[in-house]
């Protein structure tokens, strides 16, 4: 188990495929150990509330991108900074986006040594609506991803993007 | 000189999307349009036929930033229309939900996006390696806004806790008592950062505003009062819709507003709010209005930062005065039942006056729902700015003239999401001669 600070952060709203990022957060809640923080984000720029003492920022989010009805689900995995997080676009209208949380947090001197995204592409971001079939049936197995890699001591990053979920 | 058009393609560090048109014939401005592109809402469509306990958690969603304003104005309406009335315990309560979205909102727009415009930086980010105390003074004030909303509202974004007829549950006191250390200290940091705002350089650029607000002889108005205007105007709020009116425009999704009759703009925001209610401010922020080098009335819109900070100043001071007297609230929620009715209500969102209207049916569904946020209140008056404005920025390179139209629009810390609801930027100057 690890001994540094970790911060998990799922950032969502109740719309649709963009509640994949709350969602990740509270099944990550019920397996990960009590002293890793789990907290739910409507906004990136909540992330700067809490990054205080942590080593190790996963940020999970929702993300649009381009799927045929028959393509699986697909979780990406980047280690910032890259500037494939720039290309990935949340489905609200925020003040600050994540690249720019990053951006300041850098500039503050704020930001975790380790900050690993999973963008998870979203197939409806409707009003209200719930999580996609395809994306909600894939969520058990991104999680697992995720919780794999916070309890390892291992900073050996994985292929990236981890591909279909 | 030769015709040209100027297009800022996308307005920053403001909350949605929106764009500006600018046609020149030489140096003379010949039309400004600020045009909001985001796609219409339809808020007030799909309220219709839900059930009223519904709305104040939809119209929340209408904006990350100021979902309180939305929440209060619309329990505020429905209550009208039911005939329910607030006990004083209640209302305290939700001047204090007010005042964590004064500093949330206040805090982030003051440190994090208009500050920069003064510092010569052109985010943020960049201004954070030469301030970093004070960006990092404005994340803690905004943070402590969103801990309040949270113990209040059950979340930081998007709070639940609000019903009609008050909350569905009164916090506890030691939960809102443990925040009382660091609002001592955020009330100190606000006064510093108004001190510090208020010594940034300011272009001398006064209009002749008409500023509208909310106005209350007893208190800094909130979430009730007649609104008041610096031209004499206080009327009762039932009588909004027969001086101000909501017109289509061809280049924007979002409605303006104008007053009725004179087709004139207006202002709504801190700066209207503290010019109309200065004598109202709490008395930390009304000695610090008097010891900063402006005088009240303020008409210059680049110092509507220093209301701002005032605001903060009050809401800081007024939530640990409400934090300390609190004891939990019993009932928390006013019971009613089912009329059909009419109300509205109008409060004051942080960045001005906001307005709802529902009729509702005799089962307590929504028959008809108006709602008239600030930020469409203030785009004609953006418009008009800009066009006073233009002349005294404008250069060859578009580029830069583009920024300091954006640096006017951002002083009215526009909610686009909310109007519908920020910049692209046209300037025409036609083809060349």
């Amino acid at each position: 188990m690890t001994k540094q600070r970790t911060l998990v952060v799922g950032i969502g709203s109740p719309h649709g495929d963009d509640q994949v990022g709350w969602v990740i957060a509270e099944m990550l809640r019920s397996v990960l150990p009590q002293q890793i923080d789990v907290k739910r984000a409507a906004t990136p720029s909540q992330v700067l509330d809490w990054l205080s003492g942590t080593d190790r920022l996963f940020v999970c989010d929702a993300c649009e991108g381009r799927l045929s009805d028959a393509s699986p689900a697909i979780c990406q995995r980047w280690r910032w900074p890259t500037p494939l997080v720039a290309s990935v676009r949340s489905s609200n209208s925020h003040s600050f986006g994540l690249p720019g949380v990053f951006q300041l947090a850098e500039q503050l001197g704020t930001l975790p040594d380790d900050v690993i995204v999973y963008g998870i592409t979203g197939r409806s971001f409707n009003a209200f609506a719930d999580i996609s079939p395809k994306v909600g049936s894939s969520l058990q197995g991104v999680v697992d991803r995720i919780a794999d890699e916070i309890q390892s001591d291992s900073k050996t990053p994985p292929m990236e993007p981890v591909g279909h979920a | 000189m030769s015709n040209r058009t100027i297009k800022v393609e996308a307005l920053t560090r403001v909350e949605g999307e929106g764009g500006l048109y600018v046609q020149l014939d030489g140096d003379e401005v010949r039309d400004v349009k600020l045009s909001i592109y985001e796609p219409p809402r339809f808020f007030e469509a799909f309220l219709q036929g839900r059930k009223l306990e519904e709305v104040p958690d939809i119209t929340a969603r209408i904006c990350g930033i100021c979902p309180v304003a939305y929440q209060m104005s619309a329990v505020h309406a429905l209550e009208a229309a039911l005939g329910v009335s607030m006990t004083p315990e209640i209302r305290r309560l939700r001047r204090l939900l007010y005042c964590g979205e004064w500093i949330e909102s206040h805090a982030l727009h003051m440190h994090l996006l208009h500050a920069p415009d003064f510092l010569g930086f052109h985010g943020v980010t960049d201004m954070a390696a030469h301030f970093p105390d004070e960006v990092n003074r404005g994340l803690r004030l905004k943070k402590h806004g969103n801990e309040l909303l949270e113990v209040l509202g059950g979340r930081a974004i998007h709070p639940i806790n609000v019903c009609v007829g008050g909350f569905y549950r009164a916090p506890k006191r030691e939960k809102l008592t443990k925040l009382l250390p660091d609002f001592e200290w955020g009330l100190e940091a606000a006064v510093e950062a108004t001190q510090w705002v208020a010594t940034l350089d300011f272009p001398d650029f006064s209009r002749p505003y008409e500023m509208v607000a909310l106005h209350h002889p007893d208190e800094y108005a909130m979430n009730e009062g007649q609104v008041a205007s610096t031209s004499g105007l206080s009327i009762d709020v039932r009588d909004y819709e027969q001086h101000f009116e909501e017109r289509h425009v061809q280049h924007s999704t979002a409605l303006h507003s104008v007053r009725q009759g004179t087709d004139a703009s207006y202002h709504v925001g801190p700066l209207a709010r503290v010019n109309l209610s200065l004598e109202q401010l709490s008395p930390r922020a009304r000695q610090l209005a008097d010891e900063l080098d402006i005088d009240w009335p303020c008409w210059n819109p680049f110092q509507a930062i220093v209301a701002r900070g005032l605001e903060l100043v009050h809401a800081y001071e007024e939530a640990i005065e409400i934090i300390r007297d609190y004891r939990p609230i019993q009932p928390s929620q006013i019971k009613y039942t089912h009329h059909a009715g009419f109300g509205c209500a109008a409060t004051e969102a942080p960045r001005g006056l906001i307005y709802h209207r529902y009729e509702v049916d005799r089962d307590g569904k929504i028959v008809f729902a108006k709602i008239v946020p600030p930020t469409s209140q203030n785009q004609q008056q953006i418009e008009e700015d800009l066009r006073d404005w233009l002349p005294r920025v404008i250069v060859d390179d578009d580029q830069q003239t583009a920024l300091d139209c954006e640096r006017l629009i951002r002083c009215y810390d526009p909610c686009i999401s909310c109007s519908t609801h920020f910049l692209r930027l046209t300037i025409d100057r036609g083809e060349p001669a």
